[in-house]
């Protein structure tokens, strides 16, 4: 294996798997790597939903708009506490991590920043979408299910 | 909905099917106004199951389709707008924004949320049925939007993990299930049940009171609940001990809203008094004149603003069924939809109760892929038409199709209770794809069962 010395974990919206969470810690661990930590939201989320309640549902806009600020404020809660618990642990360990929030397409988001923090070894939550980040970069990529 | 440009190429070709249908010949049996009526139908099918346009402009699009292919005279297709079934859910709505405005649902949903003893199954289970009992008295989208938030808090409360929590999983599902089962309760719980009985009287001149629908409805409703726990449970395991932090929260929450205060009651008030009066005086008086006179009541009391209304009611959902009433209205009238069902009929081999179990089948999977609206307007003007032939009650008929149209679980952002959960974070989709389906399969065997074997017991015989 080639010498690794930039690990990028991606979590989706709130999607924090504890597994992959670990397996990135570990490796940037053993491989006394960088790790960057980046979250890729999903911004239209809220909007999809209340679009669903108002174009389905019929229910007005103030009902509506009050969904999507619960939905907004619910994720945006847990992602930073969710984030937190791996920031906290990685600094335990005395990883050098790096936080990166972003929104917008998932794998796009994730083939930006591999070329931005020139990164080695890319870990994400779901396999379907190894293959599509793989084929723009050359970073090895792993799922952890 | 789609990109602007799949939207559009959408429109035109339901446009050119229309036209299409417009140039052919008429077959035998069908007078030139059906024929239209059925091109029409086949561009609202088009329109309401792929969403390219919102459904209420789809149903505006009706009505002016209707007069210009000469199916219906202007007047006549435009005076549907003021059907009694549109005016009904439109006072439904104004009751239900008072509710909202008043924080009268939030504190019915805590006050039944806060009697659960301290286990987390009864928690669910409390859940379940506080979402379901809501939506007997305001539509379940709205339930679900309400009961967000406390969920929300409960979960935080536990300090659930997202993805990694079953428990999560299981306080959104049991939130977004109670509402799509109790929606189907009442009158009140989903506008596809006042839609069905427009449809009903356009058709068939028949009605359904109040008090009719829950007799049918309700017990269907209990039971269930009971499969949809069931389910629950068998997929997704309680992986939390105890649930005392939930109690607190409940409790908190609960005392942050304070005690009742004077508009908080007269909007109570107002709302009992409008749901004894469907019961009792709905079929002397009218669902939708005693709804209005709610409405109105509403501001007589100071209760709302007409600010308030344009707010929280969304004035498409007019358009939507009022448009929908047009097009059931003109297939039956034009004998569209006789036609239909004599190619259907001599074609295959139906019985009533082939026809039971079809028919809720189709509608319950319809509702996974289309607004469960647009489901009832597509499926009850044939439906009728079919059974008026195999001699089914068309009151029997409205329930076979309505009822199922209101039961997704399949697909997360399917419905809005759904996508409401959802968007919790707590799950993914592959998840629930298996619970819902096994729901679907088990609401649909339930139905056949209940309508089998209930509804004679109350007077509703199939045929």
């Amino acid at each position: 294996m080639a010498e690794i010395n930039t690990v990028l974990v991606a979590f989706s919206a709130t999607s924090i798997h504890r597994n992959l969470a670990k397996a990135a810690l570990d490796m940037a661990e053993e491989q006394n790597a960088r790790l960057i930590i980046l979250n890729v939201r999903d911004k239209n989320m809220a909007e999809k939903v209340a679009r669903v309640t108002k174009d389905q549902g019929f229910m007005g806009r103030n009902v509506v708009e009050k969904l999507a600020a619960d939905i907004k404020k619910d994720r945006d809660e847990l992602i930073t506490q969710r984030l937190g618990m791996v920031e906290e642990e990685a600094a335990k360990r005395g990883i050098d991590f790096e936080t990166v929030k972003v929104k917008g397409d998932f794998v796009e988001q994730v083939i930006e920043a591999v070329e931005m923090y020139g990164v080695d070894v890319v870990m994400v939550a779901s396999s379907s979408i190894v293959n599509d980040i793989e084929k723009k970069i050359d970073a090895e990529v792993y799922s952890f299910e | 909905m789609g990109n602007g440009n799949t939207n559009r190429a959408i429109v035109l070709f339901s446009l050119a099917i229309l036209l299409g249908v417009f140039l052919l010949p008429t077959p035998e049996g069908l007078s030139v106004e059906g024929k239209n009526a059925l091109g029409i139908f086949l561009v609202a099918i088009i329109l309401w199951t792929t969403n390219s346009i919102p459904l209420s402009v789809t149903g505006l699009f009706v009505i002016v389709l209707l007069p210009l292919l000469n199916v219906m005279a202007s007047k006549d297709a435009f005076a549907l707008f003021g059907n009694k079934a549109v005016f009904f859910i439109l006072g439904a709505f104004i009751l239900a924004a008072a509710m909202m405005k008043t924080g009268l649902s939030k504190r019915l949903a805590l006050l039944m949320l806060s009697r659960f003893d301290r286990t987390p199954r009864r928690l669910l289970c409390s859940i379940m049925l506080t979402s379901a009992l809501l939506s007997f008295i305001m539509p379940e989208h709205a339930v679900a939007a309400i009961m967000f938030p406390v969920v929300g808090s409960i979960a935080d409360s536990l300090e659930l993990e997202p993805l990694n929590s079953k428990y999560g999983t299981l306080l959104f599902l049991s939130m977004a299930w109670g509402a799509i089962i109790g929606g189907v309760g009442t009158l009140l719980g989903g506008a596809r049940n006042p839609l069905a009985i427009g449809l009903l009287e356009e058709s068939a001149g028949m009605s359904i009171t109040f008090f009719e629908w829950c007799v049918a409805a309700i017990p269907i409703v209990f039971v269930m609940l009971g499969a949809g726990f069931i389910v629950l449970n068998l997929f997704f395991s309680i992986d939390v001990q105890d649930v005392k932090a939930a109690k607190t929260v409940l409790g908190r929450e609960l005392e942050s809203i304070g005690s009742m205060d004077i508009v908080e009651k007269k909007t109570a008030i107002i709302m009992t008094l409008t749901i004894l009066a469907w019961i009792l005086f709905g079929t002397d008086v009218g669902l939708a004149v005693i709804a209005i006179l709610a409405a109105v009541s509403l501001f007589v009391f100071d209760i709302l603003t007409w600010d308030d209304v344009e707010s929280n009611v969304n004035w498409g959902i007019i358009l939507m069924y009022g448009g929908a009433i047009a097009m059931g209205s003109a297939l039956a009238k034009t004998g569209a939809a006789l036609w239909i069902s004599n190619l259907v009929l001599d074609n295959g081999y139906l019985t009533p109760l082939l026809l039971l179990i079809i028919v809720s089948l189709v509608s319950i999977f319809l509702t996974e892929g289309i607004s469960n609206s647009a489901a009832v307007a597509i499926l009850l003007p044939i439906g009728f038409s079919i059974g008026d032939v195999l001699g089914i009650n068309p009151i029997a008929m409205v329930y076979m199709i309505a009822i199922p149209a209101g039961l997704a679980f399949i697909l997360p952002m399917g419905t809005p209770p759904n996508a409401i959960a959802y968007s919790s974070g707590y799950y993914e989709i592959k998840e629930v794809i298996l619970p819902g389906l096994i729901l679907n399969f088990t609401a649909w065997i339930v139905f056949i069962i209940m309508a089998l074997v209930y509804w004679p017991l109350v007077g509703i015989n199939i045929t």
